[in-house]
């Protein structure tokens, strides 16, 4: 198999099959903050996100037996965590008036925005401040699996081919869905932009 | 109008940056030790029963219905040799007495006076 080759988790996920949790553990500690980044900005919620997050652990660790690495270990627990999420957020419904945390994205505060010039600019900075909290919404409105591809793409990096095989679509799918959602966020903000 | 705003790709890349810290991570991974130690205690010893022997024919694999067929086998044929009724269907039952059969092979009837 060409994936378990190229998996640089080959050896750990092999030695977690053979009951090394330490192991198991290694990969938690290495995919957590990726994963944590993925479900947050799909659900905005903290608190779900942590559960999310602790259920997707477990079913890898108890379905790890039968990890195959026909996609790699990184995949495989990306797709657990993306569908887990999917099916959350679906169960749960679209919550009004939910946003992401500001103090704690903090983009406002980050330092491609705050410069000397710009902090002396406390207009500007109420207005990314409201433009963040305008894209929160903009996310919101997105459907799930729109969400999922923007926050994979655009929010995490990933390239089209790694998105369609976490998702189980096609590369054509993932784009036509980015495109759909760039052309839903940019309308979002240009309205507040123009105003 | 608010042109000097950052652009929306610029905007979602810091989202990516936007991770608690490390000691979340911490209490995280000893949230997940406590979890499964729990998960753990409360499955009885019957799911744990279940899923041994759900393991055990997953990796059985296709040697599993080699063995179920040759059981089969040997249940069906154990089966013929001490079923009472197994007699071939050719022997007749020795104490009643054989009817006598016409050409046609119908049975005889009485003539009539």
């Amino acid at each position: 198999m060409a994936a378990r080759e190229n998996d640089p988790d080959r050896e750990l996920v092999r030695r977690a099959q053979g009951g090394d949790t330490q192991s198991f553990d290694q990969l938690v500690i290495k995919y957590s903050r990726q994963l944590y980044s993925l479900i947050y900005n799909m659900t905005s919620d903290k608190e779900d996100t942590h559960d999310l997050m602790q259920e997707a652990f477990a079913k890898a660790y108890r379905s790890l037996r039968h990890f195959r690495g026909k996609s790699t270990f990184y995949t495989w627990i990306y797709s657990i965590a993306t569908n887990m999420t999917l099916n959350f957020l679906k169960k749960r419904g679209r919550r009004k008036g939910l946003s992401l945390d500001d103090a704690e994205s903090g983009i406002q505060n980050h330092k491609s925005f705050v410069d000397d010039a710009h902090r002396s600019n406390p207009r500007r900075q109420s207005n990314i401040h409201e433009l963040q909290e305008k894209l929160n919404e903009a996310l919101q409105a997105l459907s799930e699996e729109h969400r999922a591809v923007v926050t994979m793409f655009d929010i995490q990096g990933m390239p089209h081919a790694e998105i369609s095989r976490i998702m189980g679509v096609s590369e054509g799918t993932v784009r036509s869905r980015l495109y759909y959602a760039h052309q839903q966020l940019q309308g979002y903000l240009e309205d507040f932009r123009k105003r | 109008m608010k042109k000097d705003l950052p652009d929306i790709e610029k905007l979602l890349e810091m989202r990516g940056q936007s991770v608690p810290a490390d000691e979340y991570f911490e209490v995280f991974l000893s949230d997940f030790h406590r979890r499964q130690r729990e998960d753990l205690l409360k499955r009885s010893a019957r799911s744990l029963l279940l899923e041994r022997l759900g393991v055990w024919f997953r990796e059985m694999g296709k040697l599993i219905w080699i063995y179920a067929a040759v059981g089969a086998c040997l249940l069906i044929a154990a089966g013929s040799l001490v079923w009472p009724g197994s007699r071939t269907s050719t022997e007749l039952p020795e104490h009643e007495p054989v009817k006598a059969r016409d050409e046609g092979g119908g049975f005889e009837h009485a003539p009539r006076e």
